[in-house]
């Protein structure tokens, strides 16, 4: 038995060892006829088992090369998104998106960064953290381009613009109508519009109205955000949201190819619930999942800008808005059933088809464009809503159904026919087939070819270009929202364990490679994207660069200054290793201070932070950049000012003072 | 008796004179020196161009590390030297083209200057090199790790963490290349056998 087992190793070592071709030299020519004795003593005394050795040598990035894909996850309730690096699976940074991040001096300084305008709460305080969920790269012809990222907070309906030059968030935008968001982000094929779909009912325009008025009052939204792309910012007077019921919208996918011009939306709460358990009313649980189907909400986009540009819409908070009447009596919007508060609804890469995962129903239904479309045209409808939304007849509209298992939720493609559909409740992928869509399978169309197990209580799935009109294939990542056993304890806060996942192979082949532990926020959905599709800069283009702008500063600090005009007093301070001039600033007590900091340093890492002692200020000047720090010197004392990223043998010495004199009485 | 070669040799020296007026004129576009350093956290390396009017390369970064070591700006070497260089240049290059019409046997010594000019150049390059490696500011963060030395001229050295190679870049071997036809040009003027001329 033992013998046996080792041979099993060492066949898979011999396979595995292929995995070592780099670059020809006499080591990886060695690593090709066998794993060297060392390494197979190191794999025996790990106890490792051939699956594991081959999972390792796939995973194993050598220090100093690089990962093939990036990917991008969201970070919960951390408010960031998380970049890592496939197949190692590496943390490569976080960006700070909805939360104040001192790293890099994020949302510190008036500015600063894009949190200089964050919405403010009704207590008129600033909103300092997000619920990032749902990441998405800007696309051109449904391809992701590589040069923005787009991501939702669902705690407070915003939705953020990362521009992956610098991989720093350049913009937010605040929903005038609502609170909350989930459908958010997805991107129209060419990035044309950035899609938020709402998810709890609220009265629009964030007012009041009591829950006994739900249905006359509460609404869903649907909000298309026009992009700039060459102004790499959202563009609210150009954008326009739809009414929809309240039916508790969730995640959307657009259209692509035949389906270009379509955007769809699931919900799961067609049954109205509005709760109420401490008055004996069913809860939500229960009443939100009452009928065995919600409607899958199917937008005639291009129809919906088309009413816009006639202006039959109205405004409201500022935002034109297509009423929820005009939406259903214009042809754009239909419902068609779906099984059964469904989670995702996901576009094949053809564009031809539409799965939706039933969350509650152990199925995937797979709906056709031309099935939709015909439909619509021959009105060929179940009936109309309360809302007079016509519905279309469910079976007209449907071209496949496959049963994969429990709790299906999000279903993403590869590039060899596949659909990959995560099973919360089996905690398991599902690999099915596609039919006639733009790869073809080995197996028949439409069936389940093999299951996964991952660990545990899967989310989101995300594979390599997956959601896109190529997908890569070859990884898979889990986002399992339970970690566990599959730690060392850590107290009863437990990561996040994201699985990476080979899927290179046909067939029911599946193999989980490596886990990553997540300990710094919820991932809910990521996008990989190949590397090479992103063009970033390694240092600024020019010294005073602005990141927010992404422009030259109009106050670029070349040399230490000080300029005081009653009151007000500014810092012109360059920085460079290992000083910063002026190295000594006496202000009075109550002086307004505005500190212009540029970072002189055009060497690639030679990044420099900056904080004053016991002021809650804190930056990140990368080579080249330039940052605006505004504070109130109402405190008096000696604050010294430091250099806060070890930038060089004296970095230490890097230091200054902070004098505020108290003011003189009378 | 003038054999065919000696009717040759005066087009053939013009001819020469022309190519390396040319070259003069080209090596003012190319770096004469080059430097570079390479330490672990700069793998790719640090570089200097030496052009004969200017500098070129990673300067800003080594300006930064070298005042931890004070040593000043390479902006400041050779200042005087720099801002004659393109009158030089073109002052040889007139010599050179009044050689070519003008065959006069001792005036052929106006063309020394050239002749020795990249001599010079390593001697001036030498000269700053030594006083900027030698004058290092004492009271400099790393004056007491890194001592007072004198960087390579050509091949391979060390200065504080940093491996450094330096090799003389084109310009400096066009330079030579009129140098030489030079020297050519004034030993078969000046000791040709040629009585008739």
């Amino acid at each position: 038995m033992k013998t046996n087992r080792c041979k099993r190793v060492m066949a898979a070592v011999a396979a595995a060892a292929l995995f070592f071709s780099s670059g020809g030299s006499v080591l990886a020519e060695e690593a090709k006829k066998s794993l060297p004795s060392d390494s197979m003593e190191a794999a025996h005394r790990r106890g490792l088992t051939p699956d594991d050795i081959y999972a390792a040598v796939s995973t194993y990035v050598p220090s100093g090369q690089y990962d093939e894909y990036y990917m991008f996850a969201s970070g919960g309730q951390s408010g960031q998104v998380f970049v890592i690096g496939l197949p190692s699976m590496r943390l490569l940074r976080s960006i700070a998106v909805f939360t104040p991040e001192p790293w890099q001096g994020y949302g510190f300084g008036e500015k600063e960064s894009a949190t200089a305008k964050l919405p403010m709460s009704p207590d008129g305080k600033p909103i300092t953290w997000g619920d990032t969920h749902h990441p998405a790269l800007s696309e051109t012809n449904g391809d992701y381009d590589g040069q923005f990222l787009f991501i939702g907070d669902k705690a407070h309906g915003r939705l953020a613009v990362i521009d992956l030059r610098d991989f720093e968030t350049k913009q937010m935008v605040d929903n005038p109508l609502m609170h909350n968001n989930h459908g958010a982000a997805f991107v129209t094929p060419n990035t044309e519009y950035i899609v938020e779909g709402s998810q709890y009912a609220e009265p629009l325009g964030k007012t009041y109205a009591p829950i006994s008025q739900y249905k006359e009052k509460y609404r869903g939204l649907a909000t298309f955000w026009k992009f700039d792309r060459q102004k790499g910012r959202i563009d609210a007077a150009n954008s326009f949201a739809i009414e929809l019921p309240p039916y508790w919208q969730d995640l959307a996918d657009a259209g692509k190819g035949p389906s270009e011009g379509w955007v769809f939306i699931n919900s799961f709460n067609s049954e109205m619930a509005t709760g109420g358990i401490e008055e004996g009313n069913p809860p939500f649980e229960a009443g939100t999942t009452e009928r065995d189907t919600d409607y899958l909400h199917v937008i005639n986009w291009k129809k919906a800008e088309e009413l816009i540009r006639q202006n039959k819409c109205e405004t409201l908070e500022g935002m034109k808005l297509i009423t929820l009447k005009t939406a259903a009596e214009e042809g754009v919007l239909y419902f068609v059933a779906e099984p059964k508060s469904p989670h995702g609804v996901d576009v094949t890469p053809s564009g031809k088809y539409m799965v939706v995962a039933g969350k509650l129903d152990p199925h995937v239904t797979i709906y056709g464009i031309e099935n939709i479309k015909k439909a619509i045209l021959t009105k060929d409808f179940e009936g109309r809503d309360d809302f007079g939304v016509p519905i279309l007849r469910f079976d007209a509209a449907k071209v496949a159904q496959v049963e994969l298992g429990l709790g299906p939720l999000h279903t993403q493609f590869d590039d060899k026919g596949y659909a990959y559909t995560s099973l919360f409740l089996d905690s398991a992928v599902a690999r099915w087939t596609l039919g006639d869509d733009k790869y073809k399978a080995p197996e028949k169309p439409w069936t389940l070819v093999g299951k996964t197990p991952v660990q545990f209580n899967v989310g989101h799935i995300a594979t390599a270009e997956g959601d896109t009109v190529n997908p890569d294939g070859k990884y898979l990542v889990s986002l399992n929202k339970w970690s566990v056993d599959r730690y060392r304890n850590i107290g009863p806060l437990l990561p996040q364990n994201l699985q990476l996942v080979d899927i290179a192979k046909t067939g029911d082949s599946m193999k989980v490679l490596y886990d990553l532990p997540i300990g710094v926020g919820e991932p809910h959905y990521a996008q990989i994207i190949k590397a090479d599709k992103i063009k970033s800069w390694e240092i600024y283009p020019e010294v005073g660069w602005d990141p927010l702008q992404q422009r030259k500063s109009d106050v670029v600090a070349l040399e230490g200054k000080i300029e005081r005009d009653g009151d007000k007093v500014d810092v012109y301070m360059p920085v460079i290793r290992s000083h910063f001039d002026p190295e000594h600033i006496e202000v009075e007590q109550g002086q307004k201070v505005t500190l212009h900091l540029t970072n002189l340093e055009r060497t690639l890492d030679a990044t420099h932070g900056f904080c004053i002692t016991g002021y809650n200020l804190s930056a990140s000047l990368e080579p080249g950049e330039s940052v605006t720090l505004d504070f109130v010197a109402d405190k008096p004392g000696v604050y010294p000012y430091y250099c806060l990223e070890f930038c060089s043998a004296l970095h230490l010495e890097m230091v200054g003072y902070l004098l505020v004199k108290p003011k003189s009485k009378g | 008796m003038h054999s065919t070669n000696e009717n040759l040799r005066e087009p053939a020296l013009q001819v020469a004179l022309v190519l390396g007026g040319l070259a003069l004129l080209a090596s003012v576009f190319l770096p004469y020196w080059q430097l570079k350093i390479t330490a672990p956290q700069y793998p790719k390396g640090l570089c200097v161009q030496v052009y004969l009017n200017h500098v070129e390369g990673d300067i800003r970064e080594i300006d930064t590390l070298n005042h931890y070591i004070g040593m000043r700006p390479l902006g400041d070497a050779a200042k005087l030297e720099r801002s004659l260089s393109l009158a030089g240049v073109i002052a040889m290059m007139f010599v050179l083209l009044s050689a070519v019409f003008y065959q006069g046997r001792f005036s052929v010594l106006l063309l020394l200057p050239v002749a020795v000019f990249p001599v010079v150049f390593i001697g001036d390059l030498y000269y700053w090199m030594r006083d900027f490696g030698l004058n290092l500011n004492p009271h400099a963060a790393l004056s007491s790790s890194v001592k007072p030395f004198i960087p390579p001229l050509f091949g391979q050295g060390k200065i504080a963490q940093f491996k450094a190679v330096a090799w003389f870049g084109a310009g400096f071997y066009l330079s030579s290349f009129t140098s030489l036809v030079s020297a050519a040009v004034i030993a078969l003027r000046l000791f040709g056998s040629r009585e008739s001329r």
